[in-house]
């Protein structure tokens, strides 16, 4: 460790730091990535990555356990070296709940739900290597991204996050709940009941606006309500094993060509799919910077719209590698994006951001705008430890993600089963050491089998689940400030930003409808054209 | 019966059946709640009332005409047909005496016979005991790492009860 730096003050500019910021100070930046790129941070930096990618693998460990578990080690390192360690496992967490996501349907972290839709069915057809290979590729970029915005950008995009009101975060909910249309193809119907079903289940408990106690029907058990991460495994990861012990089929199919990485095979996708891939990153770092919206709701705004953008829409849900992309570019985009409010507002952007701050702040350093000026050394060398991280990520992932994937399918279904049996009871406990998540996991778990079997596919009524309490929160305080202004559709559809997410949602929802419309056009239009081509011609 | 028999999808329309009286009876619960507490509850519940009797209705009809559904789209979501339903059965039940059992005898001893018991469940062909001695020390390998992972390292209490 390169010991206790002393912290370099700077003079703070009275104003808002925002030209001297975006203008920069390229040569005092190198020597804070000299910094960053000591023997030590660099050790520190990997085996935060491990440690991360580790404990994200396992569902229901979460970054914020992680964080939170190892914040009390960092305190007696510089604040630099603290912070990198700390960017490095958050970073590490996020990517590392694909694993699971894509080999066993069991999304690590709820930032990773978007992965299963189309990770698991590559894994399934035999096309898991390929998948995780996706996945490190996109998460290291997506990482780049967020680390890169907040660097360059994190006092402008701090503004983003003071913008965004009662009735913006009911409209990005809406947004993300307009996906089911995408995840129930061939039965809207059955996709809007189960989302009903997943929001009345996050309703459960006490209500966020009102206090009320809702639908525990007398029972103890239900007063904290349903935990997001036990009706993830449950919904995911119960249906799944119930289906694995009633056959001789194995869990994956075996690769016929098991070419290692598969990493020219994942770059040619990634390289045709660049555009999703940085516009995804994009909406992770807006996203993230939304404090209380986090990476799961980045990744389902953004595989929305990569489906909306594709060519082939009708391919998503069925193994196609754009909507990978599409996700975890965007979760671990948030990384960086939530950090730009922790930062410079002192507002942390998503749980690990509220752990990390209080490890600032024990670290005596001074949250707020002129942060990055007056103790800069700490803070660029951060967010140079956090590049330094998610690029270690790149060969770390591969690693990690092909010995992961090489273990699910060479393991007998004999110990897989009670193996994944045993992560499920222990990852629902580990939330809040509690046994009645774990009873609450197994419930959900039986009752997504039995929907699933009548048509009521699992992914809508977690969409429910996951966005029910922003939609809500949105909504009620929404309309109670319409109802004090005297203004209540003004509330929903006369503030810009929630326009145009209204907008977009709209779009998305009845983009399959538009699509077929203008197409229908278009063939009436180049039919009308070449009949009227040989009219002439016969003329 | 017979009229159930020529519904299309009756597994889908049964369960949308079920669906609309869930959503009926949880109208009936938000009206005990604060105006600010219910407006989000009777909404959602009265919509998914309606698009399930909405369902139900397209059911009755497209099977008094005689259409019979087509298999289910999207993905790697649709579950596995066939298979043992026994083993399913005994599965479910296992997963449930298992967290029955983790504050009556300890997470470690109740997870390594609800372990094992499962790994019986779902092995398929005969093994030779050599393989079965392999999977004994795989699956308390798995347990112990786990079980110290949690307790030592992440400094999680566990569940104890007769045992630990």
């Amino acid at each position: 460790m390169s010991g206790k730096r002393d912290v370099r003050e700077e003079p703070a500019t009275e104003s808002f730091p925002l030209p001297t910021h975006c203008s920069g100070l390229p040569m005092e930046k190198l020597v804070y990535l000299f910094d960053a790129l000591s023997v030590m941070n660099l050790v520190l930096a990997l085996g935060g990555v491990v440690a991360g990618i580790l404990i994200g693998a396992l569902p229901g460990l979460s970054a914020t356990m992680a964080v939170a578990v190892l914040v009390p080690f960092t305190f007696t390192m510089d604040p630099a070296s603290g912070l990198i360690v700390l960017g490095a496992i958050y970073t590490g967490a996020i990517y590392g709940g694909s694993y699971s996501a894509i080999l066993v349907n069991a999304p690590g972290t709820p930032s990773a739900i978007a992965t299963t839709f189309d990770g698991f069915p590559m894994a399934k057809r035999g096309d898991g290597a390929l998948a995780v290979s996706l996945a490190t590729l996109a998460s290291v970029v997506g990482g780049l991204v967020g680390a890169l915005m907040l660097m360059f950008l994190a006092p402008p995009l701090a503004q983003v996050a003071l913008a965004f009101g009662p009735p913006e975060y009911f409209w990005l909910a809406v947004f993300g709940l307009t996906l089911i249309s995408a995840l129930s193809v061939g039965n809207l119907l059955k996709g809007l009941i189960g989302a009903c079903f997943g929001l009345l289940l996050s309703m459960i408990g006490i209500a966020v606006v009102g206090a009320d106690v809702r639908f525990t029907f007398g029972s103890q058990m239900l007063v904290g309500g349903i935990d997001i991460v036990a009706g993830l495994i449950g919904l995911y990861c119960i249906p799944v094993l119930i289906d694995l012990v009633a056959t001789r089929d194995p869990h994956l199919k075996v690769e016929s060509d098991s070419s290692g990485f598969r990493l020219g095979e994942s770059f040619a996708i990634v390289m045709r799919q660049k555009v999703n891939m940085i516009r995804s990153a994009v909406i992770g770092t807006v996203v993230g910077i939304l404090p209380g919206a986090g990476g799961s709701v980045a990744s389902l705004v953004s595989y929305s719209e990569a489906r909306r953008s594709s060519k082939t829409p009708e391919n998503f849900g069925k193994g196609e590698p754009g909507g990978i992309i599409a996700t975890e570019a965007a979760n671990n985009a948030t990384v960086g994006g939530g950090f730009i409010p922790t930062l410079v507002l002192g507002i942390p952007g998503t749980p690990p951001d509220a752990v990390i701050l209080g490890a600032l702040l024990v670290q005596g350093i001074k949250i707020g705008p002129q942060l990055f000026q007056s103790q800069g050394s700490i803070v660029y060398t951060f967010i140079f430890g956090l590049l330094i991280g998610t690029l270690l990520m790149l060969p770390v992932g591969l690693v990690v993600g092909r010995y992961a994937y090489k273990s699910i399918v060479a393991i007998p279904k004999s110990a897989l089963v009670p193996t994944i049996a045993f992560l499920t009871v222990i990852g629902s406990f580990a939330i809040h050491n509690n046994l009645h998540d774990t009873a609450v996991m197994l419930t959900l778990g039986v009752i997504g089998w039995v929907l699933n079997r009548a048509g009521f596919t699992p992914s809508p009524i977690v969409l429910g689940l996951v966005l029910g309490q922003i939609a809500e929160q949105g909504f009620v305080q929404a309309y109670l400030i319409g109802n004090a202004q005297g203004n209540v559709l003004g509330q929903f559809f006369g503030r810009p930003i929630s326009l145009a997410i209204a907008v977009f949602a709209i779009l998305t929802l009845f983009y399959p409808l538009i699509a077929k419309a203008i197409g229908a056009a278009r063939a009436r239009k180049s039919e009308t054209d070449t009949t009227v081509e040989s009219r002439d011609a016969d003329a | 019966m017979q009229m159930l028999r020529s519904v299309h999808d009756p597994v889908g329309t049964a369960t949308a059946v079920g669906f609309a009286v869930l959503g009926v009876l949880l109208i009936f619960q938000s009206q005990r709640m604060s105006a600010m507490g219910s407006v989000f509850p009777i909404t959602i519940s009265a919509a998914m009332t309606l698009l399930a009797l909405v369902l139900v209705i397209r059911n009755v009809v497209l099977g008094l005409r005689g259409i019979t559904p087509k298999p289910a789209s999207g993905g790697g979501e649709g579950g596995v047909s066939g298979g043992s339903n026994l083993r399913r059965a005994l599965f479910v039940a296992l997963m449930a005496a298992w967290i029955a059992l983790l504050p009556i005898l300890g997470f470690y001893v109740a997870s390594v016979i609800a372990f094992f018991a499962i790994m019986i469940v779902a092995t398929h062909e005969r093994l030779s005991p050599m393989q079965i001695a392999i999977l004994i020390a795989l699956g308390f390998a798995i347990l112990t790492g786990f079980y110290l992972l949690m307790a030592n390292v992440l400094l999680i209490p566990m569940p104890r009860g007769l045992f630990f």
